[in-house]
């Protein structure tokens, strides 16, 4: 590969006393990329990017940032920014002091920049940090890490506490570093927002990452599902390898099916149809796909899909 | 159905009220009451057992020493020169009953006791009442179906029954060594009393004032003014009456062991009481996280001291060791202005020298050995307020907001290198302006015979302590981080106190060894021991570096 990866990781392993918090994790996230960091919570996503800035040490592994090993913090830190999982800010201080502190030890702050971001945010500055609300704190830190303009943002669920509007917002800005070339590692457990933004999306899951898929390949996964009610018989399926579930219910059936519906459409019809409902399954839906079924199922349902080959084979399933 | 409280009784039959019925009863008042009562008694139960053992032990150690020290009891002589010398009338109180160990332990542990246990009600009761809601975890508990009122006053009565229970170890040690039951529980009952004092005190102070270490500040303000007006009160005999006015000079009133004056009761009992229920109404006046004497306006930044890690700490910390300069420097200068009465009093008397020379207290016999003594109990504070700014940089961690430091390009030498580096100075500051004050305090009473040389060195005869203790703090940062500030704290007042309690116990020289303090020569009445002062710094600086190190190789984590 011609450029190096903003962000690398070989084996990236940390343990807890017994506890296996991430494992075996091997990732590249390309320049100019906005990668997604999907998974529930206690997956092990906060401790790869505490990880990735060096606060804790790996138990095995290695990992860089623009190619340069993430444990030499002063190299490897001025070209990255990060929103913290927790945002934990000096009380005493303001909001306009935390940012010339920040700003400060970061360095080559954009002024003019920085006070464009606390215009979109509509952060007042005068007030101690004391007395912001969460969503206000949670502000502040996405300022302060965007207005150096850093070749990677780390963000550990930046959008925690914005209202909807200030999130639009935060989407807006991704974009826009995504567009300059800087690197965008995103970690959520907010399908919505990662289906919204990222260009690929890694998936994890008790530490392990079972999945790296591009966004296509990630909505080729998702599928939908039919809720039916019916006066006749529920007619049989078992020929279709697009459905991939059949459950029947109070009168009717439950299907989930991927590719198109057109022949699952034409049955339910002719069985009767009185009321059809259908949804994208939620994010718990997609992550039962990927960590409720044994690997087996998984395999199945993937080869029903098709998308085994959208998988980068260096960064393949591990189970 | 006898025990109808302890079961929750379904009203209705119906499976769904039956569930409504049990969860309702779990929502109860009462039963959230228990849960926060049950809650703060967690957060405070170690520190009092730890607390309430030590104290034991401190007076199983003191009578084991007296009897060690006097096998025939204090004579007459001696208790005359315990009573007459201004300094220890002052330090350590107008001795009564020193015919027994249980009077001697009142008189000679007694003061240093009582302000242990004023400093850990300070601490437990701004860490309940302020830290609490500082890391906004008091949001969760007032969100139960429980008033602010109740979740002040049980904090206030767990930190009440803890006093008592440190209390109690204090008498019951003094009984079971054979001392008199009344004097024993006299004494219990003052330094429970005491503590609730403090324990009131700092719950006004958590009311006023917000943040937490403020709090603290204040209360231990207060502390500094009620130890020096108990000074005032006991130099001499007309000023007895000021003893009413300090909560550390009531215990004084008391004389458990010599003539009790039950009387000190009314004010242990009448004044936290008084404090707990004005604390109380203060916090029904304020909302959650408000205070009443700060209002959270705006202001221009101030936007000095924001350029560097380095910077940023000294900013930070800069408040509290204003705090240290200010009070160090005024007891100072009240011990240097002490320095010519007690040289008067010592040369009045040849009975006083020999007995002196025989006790091996040879050293406070000159002007100068009065110095070297006095200096060594000012660095052993300033060792401690040292280990506390070491501390800091753990709370920095502890609360997460030293990653918003260390996931930019700040190396973790940089940064704790910079935490280290203050504290050092922060000592050597301390040194030098404590050593200022005591020369200005003989100056100001116009005694003459202390240079400003003598008391620089008696003072910078200490930094090897301050090194070697910064030195340990840092290790234990570096290898325990949960550990950094208890661990060399306690290993300093054990140390220090051992220098005292060790030689009339005829401890072996060995164990006596293992403390720094007993390797200070008593400058400036002889000559710096240049051999162990350089040997104490190089092993400070190496367990610095090796702190520093294992920093670098450690995760950083949170509390």
């Amino acid at each position: 590969m011609a450029t190096t990866p903003a962000i690398r990781t070989e084996g990236l392993t940390k343990h807890f006393g017994k506890v296996v918090a991430v494992d075996h994790l091997d990732l590249e996230v390309q320049p100019g990329e906005i990668f997604g960091f999907l998974g529930p919570n206690g997956a092990g996503k906060s401790t790869t990017v505490k990880l990735l800035l060096g606060l804790l040490r790996p138990t095995a592994g290695r990992a860089w940032l623009d190619g340069i090993a993430v444990s030499d913090v002063e190299r490897a830190h001025r070209s990255v920014s990060t929103v913290p999982g927790d945002v934990a800010l000096w009380p005493q201080l303001t909001g306009a002091e935390t940012l010339e502190l920040l700003g400060n030890l970061s360095g080559n702050v954009d002024i003019p920049f920085r006070d464009e971001l606390c215009e979109r945010f509509d952060l007042d500055l005068s007030r101690r940090i004391r007395s912001y609300s969460k969503g206000n704190r949670q502000k502040v830190a996405l300022v302060a890490a965007f207005m150096t303009r850093p070749d990677i943002l780390l963000l550990d669920e930046p959008t925690v506490g914005l209202d909807p509007l200030m999130e639009a917002e935060f989407q807006a800005l991704a974009r826009e570093a995504s567009a300059r070339g800087q690197t965008v590692f995103l970690s959520s457990h907010l399908l919505d927002e990662v289906e919204d933004l990222c260009h690929r999306v890694g998936i994890l899951r008790a530490g392990v990452l079972v999945e790296v898929a591009t966004l296509e390949a990630l909505q080729r996964l998702t599928t939908t599902i039919f809720e039916a009610t019916l006066d006749g018989p529920v007619p049989s399926f078992d020929d279709l390898p697009d459905v991939v579930s059949v459950e029947p219910t109070d009168g009717g059936v439950r299907l989930t099916v991927a590719g198109a519906p057109g022949e699952v459409l034409s049955r339910l019809n002719g069985a009767g149809l009185t009321r059809l409902h259908a949804h994208a399954p939620t994010l718990e839906q997609i992550f039962l796909t990927y960590y409720e079924t044994s690997s087996g199922q998984r395999d199945a349902v993937a080869a029903a899909h098709g998308v085994t080959s959208g998988v980068p084979p260096s960064d393949g399933e591990r189970s | 159905m006898t025990r109808v409280a302890d079961v929750p009784v379904p009203v209705v039959s119906s499976p769904g009220s039956e569930t409504r019925a049990a969860a309702s009863q779990r929502r109860s008042t009462s039963h959230a009451r228990r849960v926060v009562a049950w809650l703060w008694i967690r957060l405070t139960r170690r520190g009092a057992l730890l607390m309430a053992v030590a104290i034991a032990a401190y007076v199983v150690l003191e009578v084991a020493s007296y009897r060690a020290a006097y096998p025939n009891g204090v004579s007459p002589v001696q208790f005359k020169l315990f009573e007459d010398n201004p300094m220890s009338r002052m330090m350590q109180g107008v001795p009564h009953g020193l015919d027994t160990p249980g009077g001697f332990t009142v008189w000679d542990g007694g003061w240093f006791m009582q302000l242990i246990v004023c400093v850990w009600a300070l601490l437990t009761t701004t860490r309940l009442l302020r830290g609490e809601e500082d890391a906004e975890r008091a949001d969760l508990v007032l969100a139960g179906p429980v008033r602010a009122r109740y979740h002040t006053a049980s904090a206030l009565a767990v930190v009440a029954g803890c006093s008592v229970l440190i209390g109690a170890a204090a008498a019951s040690a003094l009984a079971l060594s054979g001392q008199g039951v009344e004097g024993a529980v006299l004494f219990g009952l003052g330094l429970a009393g005491v503590a609730v004092t403090i324990a009131g005190i700092a719950a006004v102070m958590c009311q006023l004032v917000n943040v937490h270490r403020r709090a603290a500040g204040f209360t231990a303000l207060a502390l500094a003014v009620a130890y020096l007006l108990r000074m005032f009160a006991n130099s001499t005999d007309g000023r007895v009456w000021a003893r009413w006015t300090s909560p550390l000079a009531w215990m004084d009133v008391l004389t458990p062991y010599g003539e009790p004056d039950l009387r000190a009761v009314i004010p242990f009992v009448l004044v936290p009481l008084l404090l707990v229920g004005l604390a109380v109404w203060l916090r029904t006046r304020r909302d959650l996280g408000g205070a009443l004497l700060v209002t959270e306006a705006g202001h221009e930044p101030h936007l000095r001291l924001l350029g560097s890690p380095f910077a940023f700490a000294w900013r930070s910390n800069r408040g509290v060791l204003a705090g240290w300069a200010v009070g160090l420097a005024a007891l100072a200068a009240v011990e240097g202005a002490l320095v010519s009465t007690m040289m008067d009093w010592l040369a009045k008397d040849q009975d006083y020298q020999r007995l002196f020379q025989q006790l091996g207290y040879d050293q406070a016999l000159t002007t100068l050995g009065f110095v070297a003594v006095m200096a060594q109990m000012f660095g052993m504070a300033i060792v401690l307020s040292v280990a506390w700014r070491v501390g800091a940089a753990r709370t920095e961690e502890e609360t997460g907001r030293a990653e918003a430091m260390l996931s930019r390009p700040v190396s973790r030498l940089r940064w704790l290198g910079g935490h280290a580096v203050l504290a050092a100075l922060s000592g050597l500051g301390l040194l030098v302006l404590t050593g200022a004050a005591f020369w200005l305090g003989c100056v100001a009473s116009g005694f003459h015979d202390v240079s400003w040389s003598d008391a620089m060195r008696a003072m910078l005869n200490c930094l090897p302590v301050v090194v070697l203790v910064g030195g340990l703090t840092v290790l234990t940062f570096g290898l325990q981080p949960r550990l950094t500030v208890v661990l060399p704290v306690t290993l300093v007042v054990i140390a220090y106190l051992a220098t005292f309690l060790g030689p009339p116990l005829s401890w072996p020289s060995w164990l006596l060894d293992l403390s720094p303090f007993t390797h200070l020569a008593w400058v400036p009445m002889v000559p710096w021991a240049a051999t162990s002062g350089i040997v104490m710094t190089a092993l400070g600086l190496a367990m610095c570096a090796v702190g520093l190190l294992a920093f670098r190789r450690r995760d950083v984590i949170g509390g």
